[in-house]
């Protein structure tokens, strides 16, 4: 626990509210989604940019570490406390400080709601795009953090795309402005973007002006069933290379489809099908139908055997049943689930399934995949029993392989999620030692002492 | 041609021996920045698309191919550059072709401009506002640190979030963090349909029409504002092309205009004396400055022709909650960008040390102090 006098130091700044060490916060405080835990020292709470400057010099006069937080709901460990740490809990800084509808911008502190962003620009017929599966409680900056993204990826781009600004303070205690509120680059390098998705180890963000798109008049929906995965991913590349893109092209695997029959919510899904697109198309009221059927036209092909559309919300939500299952339908196969987000090449994709699949039966591990294909983001989930030692070994084992075949394949290991401290031994796989070494450089640019987020983000 | 051994010595010898490097490609763009004093660094040498598959919308392509080559690869695929950088380059004034533009006299001088350059840069064209800048299509950039060692960022693939992402940080650094030998860049199908639109609109006007209409799902994929007159331009499927078009109005006009501002090939910028490009808020008014501006991005980028002190311009950009930068008509000896603020400029000294300890990378292009 925290020497006394040091905690009285940031009750002084923060006041004895938001600085706390009791046993019950700090418990509260141990983990996000990855399962584990790890007991912070305290919990802080700043509600101001100043506060968050003020805290971070205190961290350096006492040497201490902080693990940046927003609502703790990544899976890579990003929140996950190091050992000996202070959390920096953003939940105090979760007012919208300027909302420019005619600028098509909102600036916001770390800790508002992804999704309330979202319904503040839909107020004046705007809409905040990234759309991250937690968006109804994940924080904003946790989104800047990892880079998140969701299905309208394919669309709009990820988090990233989306950010005008930054205010931050480095591990150094310095404040930085990057960006400007222009949709131009601000002069200089552009740390806007080398801020985001570096999971709070160069900077704490304490201010984002994030830019806001026009809200499209309508939705539509696909749901096109094919007889295999290869059929669905070649699909995926037809789709891919035509002039529509689709607002959303989600992807569920054989192994999905039969998750979701065990589970009782495969109605209303052919008979034979054993994989599954979801397709959305996004825009203007008269040109919906028209994208819905460029994108049939590209979806049809080997393999189909039925394309449903939707066009009002019922049909919509009909549609999204089985997809909406999914994630309770694997919680069945096994209680824990080891979520691997990777990337490939879309072209590579029908490999990466058909390798998949070899290997959890060579391992003797259930493997579902799924996710955000228009991409070549697959989430490929591998469900096993914590407390089976044998199992878990095989799962490992499972997990290098599939890592070491995106490699082959010229992908990536994570397109959303991030590295946290769960990924960052597989980066040497990736990246070359002379390009880690240059990051490190750049950890030490921004964060001298190493107190930011220790533990995460590169391997040690 | 891969020239990476030749150019990685070249680097490694001046790193020894402290001799300050000035990297250029074709030199389209060598009126952008300040001077460099250095031995020249040629990329152009360095060429060819080493990776197109036309079924992946990504390109990879050497630094010095040009850029015209990569462009007439892609549009023979459909696709094209979301970003349409502007080639540059070609002597002004005077409307002489760009390659595939109906330049049929092959003596005749056409693009030089490169791939590197065009990264190096960071200037991105008409579309910029809504299909993204050249930074948000870089996917992958291999290059030389200043110590001359070959450096791999990011990759192939749309999303990828291991790692800083320092690919992005190339683009628009001005050769000054590295030399770019190779960048992967995500392409995009071309539209159906293209059409451009004009209709008479004073500056406020045509802001205020800009600014509905952005809160609309409309195909808008350009926007001019010149001498009272709005050009807009649409891109899409047919059918959203026709509707937006009735949302709009205005009279068809020549898709050619877009060329015209992209290279600055308008009347415009013909005059002599200094032209600044300013970076501003959309709905921001028009600047309290003697001069005449050419608006584009939806009000966000506007070229304005003064002979205001410099001083006075970037004082008036930074009160409208944006920056300036001295585009052409200066000597490449004064401050051409925007000034830093002392933190930030400390964190890009540092990350130019990290990148280029000997500091001979393009010393001064971006600013005196980097």
């Amino acid at each position: 626990m925290l020497a006394p006098e040091i905690l009285a130091e940031f009750a002084a700044l923060l006041g004895p509210e938001r600085a706390r060490a009791d046993a019950d916060t700090r418990a509260l405080y141990a983990r996000d989604e990855t399962p584990r835990s790890c007991t912070p020292e305290a919990v802080l709470f700043p509600a101001s940019h100043d506060e968050v400057a003020g805290l971070v010099r205190l961290a350096l006069r006492h040497k201490l570490p902080l693990t940046p937080r927003g609502a703790g709901s990544g899976n890579v460990g990003g929140a996950l406390p190091a050992p000996g740490s202070l959390v920096v809990s953003f939940e105090c800084m979760n007012r919208v400080l300027e909302f420019d509808p005619d600028n098509r911008l909102v600036v916001v502190e770390p800790g508002v709601v992804t999704d309330d962003i979202d319904r503040l620009a839909r107020s004046k017929g705007l809409m905040y795009a990234p759309d991250p599966g937690s968006g109804a409680y994940c924080r904003i900056g946790g989104n800047l953090a990892m880079n998140a993204a969701g299905p309208r990826a394919v669309k709009y781009g990820a988090t990233r795309d989306h950010v005008l600004a930054l205010r931050a303070v480095t591990g150094a205690g310095r404040e930085i402005r990057t960006g400007s509120r222009t949709t131009k680059y601000a002069t200089g390098y552009d740390l806007t973007r080398l801020l985001v998705g570096s999971e709070g180890t160069l900077a704490l963000i304490t201010e984002a002006t994030l830019r806001l798109v026009p809200a499209p008049e309508r939705i539509a929906n696909l749901r096109v069933c094919y007889a295999g995965n290869r059929a669905a991913c070649e699909a995926i590349i037809r789709v891919m290379r035509q002039a529509v893109v689709p607002s959303a092209l989600e992807f569920m695997d054989r192994r999905s489809i039969e998750a979701i029959r065990a589970y009782g919510g495969a109605e209303g899904l052919p008979e034979g099908t054993r994989a599954v697109l979801m397709v959305a198309a996004d825009g203007a009221h008269d040109d919906v139908p028209r994208q819905i059927a460029a994108l049939e036209k590209a979806l049809a092909g080997e393999g189909l055997i039925e394309i449903q559309s939707g066009f009002t919300e019922e049909e919509i939500a009909r549609l999204w049943t089985a997809r909406k299952s999914l994630s309770m339908a694997v919680k069945k196969i096994a209680p824990l689930k080891i979520n691997e987000d990777v990337v490939v090449p879309v072209t590579r994709l029908a490999e990466l399934v058909e390798a998949i699949d070899a290997m959890g039966r060579r391992h003797r591990v259930p493997l579902v995949a799924f996710g955000h294909a228009g991409n070549g983001n697959l989430h490929v989930n591998i469900m096993v029993h914590q407390d089976d030692a044998e199992e878990m070994e095989r799962a490992r084992a499972c997990r290098r392989e599939l890592v070491e075949t995106v490699m082959r394949l010229a992908g990536s290991l994570s397109g959303e999620h991030g590295i946290g401290s769960e990924k960052r031994g597989f980066l040497p796989l990736e990246i070359e030692a002379d390009t880690l070494a240059l990051m490190r450089a750049l950890k030490q640019t921004f964060d001298p002492q190493g107190i930011l987020n220790p533990g995460k983000k590169l391997p040690d | 041609m891969n020239l990476t051994d030749h150019l990685q010595e070249q680097v490694r010898l001046a790193a020894e021996r402290g001799t300050p490097l000035a990297i250029r490609g074709g030199g389209s763009k060598a009126f952008y920045g300040r001077a460099v004093e250095g031995e020249p660094l040629e990329l152009a040498g360095h060429r060819g698309v080493v990776g197109h598959e036309p079924t992946e919308l990504v390109v990879t392509a050497r630094a010095g191919t040009p850029l015209a080559e990569l462009e007439a690869l892609l549009a023979e695929q459909g696709q094209m550059l979301p970003f349409e950088p502007p080639h540059f380059g070609i002597p002004l004034p005077g409307p002489l072709p760009l390659a595939g533009e109906g330049g049929k006299d092959a003596s005749r001088p056409i693009s030089i401009a490169t791939v590197g350059g065009m990264v190096a840069a960071g200037l991105s064209g008409p579309a910029r506002p809504w299909a993204g800048a050249v930074r948000d299509a870089v996917l992958g950039v291999k290059l030389l640190n200043g110590r001359g060692e070959v450096l791999t960022f990011g990759g192939q693939v749309m999303k990828n979030v291991a790692g800083y992402d320092l690919s992005r940080l190339m683009a628009g650094a001005l050769g000054t963090l590295g030399v770019i030998l190779e960048v992967s860049l995500k392409v995009i199908p071309k539209p159906a349909q293209v059409l451009t639109l004009v209709q008479e609109a004073s500056a406020p006007e045509a802001a205020a029409r800009l600014s509905a209409w952005g809160r609309l799902p409309l195909p808008i994929s350009a926007s001019l504002h010149l001498d009272g007159r709005l050009h807009i331009r649409l891109s899409g499927t047919g059918l959203g092309v026709a509707a937006a078009r009735n949302a709009i109005g205005g009279e068809a006009a020549d898709d050619a205009v877009w060329a015209g501002v992209r290279e600055q090939r308008l009347d415009f910028f013909r005059a002599e004396g200094p032209l600044w490009r300013l970076s501003l808020p959309p709905a921001a008014p028009a600047l309290d400055l003697a001069g005449a501006t050419l608006a584009e991005w939806g009000g966000a980028l506007r070229w304005l022709r003064t002979e205001a002190p410099a001083a006075k311009v970037r004082a008036a950009a930074a009160v409208a909650g944006g920056h300036a930068t001295l585009f052409r008509g200066h000597d490449g000896t004064g401050e051409v960008f925007h000034p830093l603020p002392p933190a930030a400029l400390i964190l890009h000294r540092r990350l130019k040390q990290a990148l280029d300890p000997e500091g001979i990378l393009n010393p001064g292009r971006m600013y005196a102090e980097l």
